[in-house]
């Protein structure tokens, strides 16, 4: 089993939805939600396999977050600034 | 004018152990924005994660998809670190610079499109269906997330929804349903 | 805390030590380049390369406003004490043009059939007996009813298969009914036909130069590497002609033979030229220069080295053809090289990504070109129909379909509606997805005025419109070209100058425009 902390502040909540609906096929992904964190534990028969989903998993959400945000520093992110979504 | 110079100890902290590279970095010097922007980068190369430290600070984790000995780490830190100096003045300069490009690329749009022509207003199909929105392109801010009090602005948008009810958080679009 | 080396990747620069400021610039970005040099660009696209030590100097606002340094910065509106609005809006207005209208480009998939097996086609084609796949009559109509309801003043009917002269018939029914329904609509209209010329004859031929239909072809380089990827069986016609055996010679016969027709007509030999397209495989990379010296033995005045695409072929047949993105620019570097030399030593041959990008960058000028542009073209500046009269964003959107992917299909013929077509929701996403203001990775890159990354080419490779561009092989390939470009444009040798100046030169072809008096 491979344990993901995911901290809702700095990943989108639709980010990891998608993230984890994207790698629920390849192993089992449990979630709960512990504070600050999302936590996923990542379960697999195969060897090695919930390691590299938890980690591949990570990216993926966290490359959505970043998408999600219109182009991070940017100028698609005087979006967000002119609607206060920035930080 | 905001001031990004070079890393002393106390805006970063870097450790390269066990194959991973971890960067602790103060977000008052490197906003989330940079961070994001400068880790982005490294993801077709490394795995990456986010999380918090402490209140103000982040902490960056990359673990290199391939082997990668103590050279190859130190030289990933260095990356990271220009990465993050250059991602946060880049993001000053959008900042700076936001009125003028909002103008510009008005200016420049408006002109380009023209006002419709009487023919154009003539051939207008008013009885075609309104174009659906899944995006929701045509939807204010206030709507698309349903904001409430929106003349109080981005500030009390951030504030907590007194009522506990539909309010987002202002900063990361977040659906509050957990699929638990 | 660990020393960071100082190894930073290429594009890069060392900002480690400097007080940058943040309000001394007006919105720009940068890169490094080879030689202690950095590359500027704002967003108007004006660019300016500055030696390392200038460029430290503008990063901490510490540029005497005296100096020759203040003032080409000045002069690049690169200065925020000194942005001039006014000319930064026209400068993208000029760029953007495109934006105020709708699609130019209408490509008729006139036929799936095909009389060559490509080893890269696979999505596109089918066997000559599938003659369920021939465009009707009355669909091929639809299409030109919707591609001339488009904003866009000037319209190009383009014939794509399969092979088009396969389905003949129908490319000729278009031509004449969309120069009859044009008599009244008024646009500027053009025909183009890409064909493999080896169903081509000399009635076929007399028509279509008759009706001023331009004329494209493939050639992927020399006889054997052309014939290894394109087989040509040997067929033999319903008039008795036997056509066959090698695909290189039945296309080379015909490039010759139409050339010759344009310079009968008395047209430009200089401009009125065969267009033939490449397919960069792997067995093309070591052959940089026979496939230069094939196209220039054709009198071809323009060589356009795409890489291999990945909607064509199966996913078999992939790993065969495909290649490390590295790879096809080390090649690339050698074939412009070699291009160059070649222009410098009087032969007028022009390399087209090179052509595109150098449009934008030297001379402030988008070309239009549908896959390097932002917001992309797709459904915006072009439209495809297949054969059945589906209507898709893009071919590759066309393409994707026939492998079970609808994700590009805006719709029918049949019961279309141009703003139905053009406003709808998958336009719209791809509109979003397709602009480089709104990309991670791309906001920050210099190149940003001069790209584009079509969002069928990322659904297809990385599941997702929007793209991750470090990821991306297409990416790489526009990253790696505008490296090359800017290297040679920072080096600054005049004679290398004249020869992109001159690359840069748009001549329009105004013989294939039809006029509205047949
Ligand atoms: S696609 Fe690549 S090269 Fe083009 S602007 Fe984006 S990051 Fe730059």
């Amino acid at each position: 089993m491979t344990e993901l902390r995911l901290h809702r502040g700095l990943y989108g909540a639709n980010a990891i939805d998608e993230a984890v609906a994207i790698y629920a096929p390849h192993a089992e992904i449990a979630r709960e939600v512990d504070g600050d964190h999302v936590v996923l534990r990542v379960t697999s028969d195969r060897e090695g396999r919930a390691e590299r989903v938890a980690k591949e998993l990570a990216n993926y959400a966290l490359g959505l977050t970043v998408q999600g945000r219109d182009a991070v520093g940017g100028v698609g992110a005087l979006a967000n600034d002119a609607n206060g979504e920035s930080q | 004018m905001g001031e990004v110079a070079g890393m002393p100890d106390a805006q970063v902290e870097a450790e390269v152990a066990e194959g991973r590279v971890t960067l602790v970095v103060d977000e008052s010097v490197y906003p989330l924005d940079a961070v994001y922007g400068a880790t982005y980068t490294f993801i077709d190369r490394c795995y990456v994660l986010l999380d918090r430290a402490a209140p103000t600070r982040l902490r960056i984790s990359l673990t290199p998809k391939h082997d990668a000995d103590a050279d190859a780490l130190r030289a990933y830190v260095g990356e990271l670190q220009n990465e993050l100096l250059s991602c946060a003045w880049r993001s000053q300069i959008v900042r700076e610079n936001r009125a003028v490009i909002e103008a510009v690329t008005l200016r420049a749009v408006s002109g380009a499109m023209g006002p419709p022509s009487l023919d154009e207003l003539e051939d207008f199909d008013f009885s075609e269906e309104p174009f659906e929105d899944p995006l929701g392109i045509g939807l204010s801010w206030e709507e698309k997330y349903k904001k409430k009090g929106a003349a109080d602005g981005p500030s009390a948008a951030a504030a907590p929804a007194a009522d506990g009810g539909e309010e987002r958080d202002a900063d990361d679009n977040r659906d509050e349903t957990e699929s638990a | 805390m660990t020393a960071p080396s100082s190894t930073l990747p290429a594009g890069a620069f060392p900002l480690g030590g400097l007080t940058t400021d943040a309000s001394f610039p007006a919105f720009f970005r940068y890169r490094a380049l080879p030689g202690d040099r950095v590359l500027l660009t704002n967003l108007e696209g004006n660019f300016l390369v500055l030696a390392a030590d200038e460029f430290r100097a503008f990063a901490s606002g510490q540029v005497d406003p005296g100096s020759e340094l203040y003032a080409r910065l000045r002069d690049g509106n690169f200065l925020r004490a000194h942005f001039d609005t006014e000319r930064a809006a026209e400068g993208l207005r000029r760029r953007k043009r495109f934006l105020g209208y709708g699609p130019n480009l209408h490509m008729l998939v006139v036929t799936l059939r095909c009389n060559e097996t490509c080893v890269y086609c696979h999505a596109s084609r089918a066997p000559m007996e599938a003659t369920h796949t021939d465009m009707s009559r009355e669909t091929a109509e639809r299409c030109v009813d919707l591609a001339l309801s488009s904003t866009s003043p000037g319209i190009t009917l383009e014939f794509q298969g399969g092979e088009p002269l396969v389905n003949f018939d129908v490319v000729k029914h278009v031509i004449e009914y969309a120069r009859e329904k044009n008599a009244t609509i008024g646009k500027a209209l053009e025909f183009t036909m890409v064909s493999n010329l080896a169903m081509m004859d000399e009635e076929k031929l007399a028509y279509l130069m008759a009706q001023r239909v331009q004329i494209c072809t493939s050639i992927d380089g020399p006889q054997g590497l052309h014939d290894k990827q394109r087989k040509l069986p040997a067929l033999k016609l319903a008039s008795g002609e036997k056509t066959g055996g090698s695909a290189w010679e039945a296309a080379v016969h015909w490039i010759r033979r139409i050339n010759e027709a344009y310079e009968q007509q008395g047209l430009d030999p200089t401009l009125y030229r065969v267009e033939a397209l490449l397919t960069t495989t792997r067995d093309t990379l070591p052959l940089w220069k026979e496939v230069v010296d094939q196209y220039v033995d054709l009198g071809c005045r323009a060589l356009f080295l795409r890489p291999i695409d990945p909607f064509g072929f199966a996913e078999r047949t992939g790993p065969r053809l495909e290649y490390p993105r590295a790879e096809y620019l080390e090649f690339y570097r050698r074939a412009v090289d070699y291009m160059i030399e070649l222009n410098l030593q009087g032969v007028q041959v022009l390399e087209r990504y090179a052509a595109i990008f150098l449009t934008k960058i030297l001379r402030g000028e988008d070309p239009n070109f549908l896959d390097i542009r932002s917001p992309s073209g797709a459904g915006i500046g072009a439209l495809a129909y297949n054969y059945d009269g589906g209507i898709f964003t893009c071919d590759e959107g066309r393409m994707l379909h026939e492998t079970g992917d609808d994700t590009f299909l805006l719709g029918h013929v049949s019961d279309a509606t141009y703003r139905g077509v053009v406003g709808h929701e998958t336009v719209r996403a791809l509109v979003l997805a397709g602009n480089l203001d709104a990309r991670p990775d791309c906001v920050n890159c210099a190149y940003q005025p001069y790209c584009g990354v079509a969002p069928s080419h990322s659904h297809k490779t990385q599941g997702t419109i929007f793209g991750r561009m470090r990821e991306s092989s297409v990416c790489a390939v526009h990253k790696g070209i505008q490296d090359y470009l800017f290297e040679k444009i920072a080096d600054a040798d005049p004679g290398v100058m004249e020869v992109f100046e001159r690359w840069t030169t748009i001549r329009p072809r105004e013989h294939f425009i039809q006029s509205v008096d047949p």
